[in-house]
């Protein structure tokens, strides 16, 4: 009931589905509606059992998502920038600096407007596409699962987006895209390596 | 919104079910998004029930507000109360969900 006040609450066992699974819990219900009261005793049910699902079914925090071969050959070259680093925590990173500081920050958002116009973002679209896998921690498969529920799209294109968006950011030869790569992404970039 | 942030640090509390409503996850990710400047509508609160029904706030808040991700747009509705009254102990969010566009025929 969209209007219910959740003023009849019991505590009791109950049960809701995240990510394709059954997480079992106790939690106030209401019972005019069935709605329970999400607090900080379910959250920490919540994060007991996200760990446990994460040991047991590593591969459900997994994301896979496709790259046109533009877009591989981009990530190929910027990536001989960071020897020793595997192509997947590159792409762990731009994912994100792209949703945890691009998404929030409405003048960094404005400047993408340009960049998916752009004539390197549109040949993402087109040719040939490569698989790619990232693995997640229970925490930011979490976060960005959220994020891609509320944008009303899936995870894997979310990301996908979100790299393409990445990367062609970083080749950009428009000045002022070329500097605020530069001067407030690529720093983005290398705080988030330096932790990776 | 700033309130609104505050006390969602201190101590959120989400109605949730297994239709409209949505968790604390969306909800903090929402938080996010929203520009600084909102200003909610207030109605009075009509029932002592509920978690701290009686030292809550007893004015209720609601706004309805769309954000966008990846130039997907999106509007929710968000309506709750602070608790205690005159103080940023909590926020209890007695409904989060997305508002439906009805579209007249």
């Amino acid at each position: 009931m969209a209007n219910c006040e959740h003023e009849n609450l019991i505590l009791k066992k109950t049960s809701d589905t995240f990510f394709g699974e059954t997480f079992d819990f106790k939690a106030e219900v209401c019972q005019d509606c069935g709605a329970y009261i999400w607090d900080d005793s379910v959250e920490n049910q919540f994060n007991d059992w996200l760990g446990v699902l994460y040991q047991k079914k590593r591969t459900k925090f997994q994301v896979q998502f496709f790259l046109s071969k533009n877009a591989k050959d981009i990530l190929e070259e910027f990536s001989n920038n960071y020897p020793g680093i595997p192509n997947t925590t590159i792409l762990k990173i731009f994912v994100a600096v792209y949703l945890d500081i691009i998404e929030p920050n409405e003048n960094y958002k404005k400047r993408f407007d340009k960049v998916i116009r752009g004539e390197i973002f549109e040949s993402f679209q087109k040719g040939k596409f490569e698989k790619f896998k990232i693995q997640l921690k229970p925490n930011a498969f979490r976060e960005y699962t959220a994020m891609a529920h509320l944008a009303g799209i899936s995870l894997a294109s979310m990301v996908e987006e979100s790299v393409e968006r990445m990367l062609a950011l970083c080749v950009e030869t428009d000045q002022k895209l070329r500097e605020f790569w530069i001067q407030n992404i690529k720093k983005e970039f290398n705080r988030y390596l330096k932790v990776a | 919104m700033e309130r609104l942030t505050i006390a969602a640090s201190n101590n959120l509390k989400i109605a949730k079910d297994k239709k409209d409503n949505l968790s604390k996850s969306e909800f903090m990710k929402f938080l996010q998004l929203l520009s600084k400047d909102l200003e909610p509508n207030w109605v009075p609160r009509k029932s002592l029930r509920g978690p701290h029904g009686i030292t809550g706030q007893s004015k209720c808040f609601h706004f309805g507000k769309t954000i966008e991700i990846l130039g997907r747009k999106k509007s929710y509705f968000c309506k709750g109360y602070f608790f205690d009254e005159d103080n940023l102990n909590g926020v209890y969010i007695q409904s989060f969900r997305e508002e439906k566009i009805k579209l007249v025929t």
